[in-house]
């Protein structure tokens, strides 16, 4: 069984990058990036965020196959979704 | 002898039935990415449609507040996953003392959020698209945006909740030291779910506060 003991300072260093990386969407929120570039900054940077909740915190990293397939699966036909809903709106 | 009471008797061991309570939640978990992932889409499409809404509408939300939040949610679900290794190495007090640290810190986001909540009541950008900020806030897509931030950040609020009530329950089991290390994994699928309701709220800062 691998319930590895996470030293805490790796926990530690999640959350002081959590943090860093909010700090870093706030300011980017203010430069008035043109365009779509600002949406894509905001999304990026969110979406490293839930990554690293989803490694660390949720143990995501200790995990195989059924585990991670799952996790896999409601992001992925999430973002099928959106896409397709997307691509409607565009080509319309 | 402990060990053998903390399982079920249709599993064959403990570590089994700590995998099937896993799977279990993340099953459960990838549901509510589906119901939360079909807001995101609706949102995708309305804010594509209607930019000019949406950037109206975020100019009354209070950055400050949300960002606050932001912060709180993130730190509550450090706590809670330090609380899980602290009664895996059977440190039952200070798994309780963390486990408390998230109640206390979900009470804290709840309290904003009503702050924000009344604030915007007080506006009258309520869901619906009725009475005077309506007729003064003109923007195309501007009511989209109200309904779907209400529904939204509510749904979410609900999700604070639930997630504060168990690990409450959490709490006061670990203190009462009715929990032992062999039980981890019961607090291990309550946090989970603590973990998901952060996850969610990661993606609706941005959303609803930042993208101006």
């Amino acid at each position: 069984m691998k319930e590895a003991n996470h030293p805490s300072t790796a926990l530690a260093a999640v959350i002081g990058s959590l943090l860093v990386l909010t700090g870093l969407s706030l300011g980017a929120s203010y430069l008035r990036l043109p365009g779509i570039l600002h949406v894509v900054v905001a999304l990026a940077i969110a979406s490293v965020k839930v990554t690293l909740v989803v490694l660390f915190f949720m143990e995501l990293r200790e995990h195989r196959g059924g585990v991670r397939f799952v996790a896999l699966t409601g992001p992925a036909f999430v973002a099928t979704l959106i896409l397709v809903m997307l691509a409607e709106v565009w080509t319309r | 002898m402990r060990e053998a009471l903390a399982f079920e008797p249709h599993f064959e061991s403990l570590e089994r039935q700590r995998e099937a309570a896993r799977l279990g939640m993340w099953v459960f978990l990838a549901s509510e990415v589906l119901l939360f992932g079909a807001l995101f889409a609706l949102y995708a499409t309305e804010r594509a449609e209607h930019r000019a809404g949406f950037v109206e509408g975020m100019k009354h939300a209070d950055v400050i507040a949300g960002s606050v939040n932001t912060v709180v949610l993130l730190i509550s679900s450090y706590l809670v996953a330090r609380a899980v290794h602290a009664l895996r190495d059977d440190h039952v007090r200070f798994a309780a003392a963390l486990t408390g640290g998230t109640v206390l810190l979900a009470l804290v986001f709840l309290g904003i959020k009503a702050y924000e909540y009344t604030a915007h009541i007080r506006e009258g950008a309520v869901p619906g698209g009725h009475g005077a900020f309506y007729l003064e806030h003109r923007a195309d897509g501007l009511v989209s945006y109200f309904n779907l931030y209400w529904l939204t950040t509510a749904l979410h609020g609900v999700h604070v909740l639930i997630g504060m009530s168990i690990l409450a329950f959490f709490g006061v089991a670990l203190w009462r030291r009715r929990l032992a290390a062999v039980h981890a994994h019961r607090l291990e699928v309550a946090a989970l779910y603590w973990h998901l309701v952060d996850a969610v709220w990661i993606f609706l800062w941005p959303l609803y506060y930042l993208m101006r």
